[in-house]
């Protein structure tokens, strides 16, 4: 499986990128990994963060199938979906390698000291949580376990903090 | 289940799960900025402009695909 992310910057948003996997048999997906800033970010965490850094240096991320939103609107990219048919492995390399890699690859560009996400699914969050916990110090990030605990936003204070 | 308890904290091994109103809340903004970019799409016919490759080889994380 080949795993490629790349800057896919807008007019809207120069902090997007695009995650391409292909796998043998001609199976392709790509995700847009999204990260949005500003002040918007303030409420979701100001018991533990002051409002200068949620709203200067702090980034939430998401992810989503490009194929469903070429879907949603109507346009056509492909002609139907591709089921990747991820395995375990497969699919933490799609994290780790795909979705982690432009991570930090934004807050090297920008000096973010938080960033975070908001699972809307439990077995979402489950899995984050796994990955936060085995993969964020490796890159001296500091999951904040106890916010998730109490809020339930996955947050990493990164080493630019 | 909780791990024992160091330094008088106690700390859960697995995430508490997300409230009804917690779920109701990251699915709104999940939600949020889906539409952004579907409107984006809709009124641009793209996403955004290939620009630099970030997958590198020597890059800082590896998936250790061991099951922890």
């Amino acid at each position: 499986m080949r795993i490629q992310v790349r800057e896919f910057a807008s007019d809207k948003n120069p902090l997007r990128y695009l995650v391409s996997v292909d796998k043998p048999g001609g199976l392709q997906s790509e995700y847009v990994v999204e990260f949005k800033g500003g002040t918007v970010l303030i409420p979701y965490l100001d018991s533990y963060y002051t409002e200068a850094e949620l709203s200067e240096n702090t980034l939430m991320v998401d992810f989503f199938d490009i194929q469903a939103l070429y879907s949603v609107s109507g346009l056509q990219k492909f002609e139907q979906y591709t089921d990747m048919h991820f395995d375990a492995e497969e699919l933490e390399r799609l994290f780790v390698e795909g979705i982690a890699e432009a991570i930090l690859d934004v807050v090297e560009r920008t000096g973010a000291t938080i960033v975070f996400a908001a699972p809307y699914k439990e077995t979402l969050a489950r899995y984050y949580h796994r990955l936060l916990k085995k993969y964020a110090a490796d890159v001296n990030y500091t999951y904040r376990e106890d916010i998730r605990e109490e809020v339930n936003f996955y947050v990493l204070e990164t080493d630019k903090r | 289940m909780y791990s024992k308890p160091t330094n008088g904290k106690v700390t859960r091994l697995t995430p508490r799960l997300l409230t009804s109103q917690e779920m109701s809340r990251n699915q709104s903004i999940h939600e949020t900025l889906k539409a952004e970019l579907v409107t984006e799409l809709k009124q641009t016919g793209t996403l955004g402009r290939k620009g630099r490759i970030v997958t590198t080889s020597d890059s800082r994380l590896k998936a250790r695909l061991i099951r922890s």
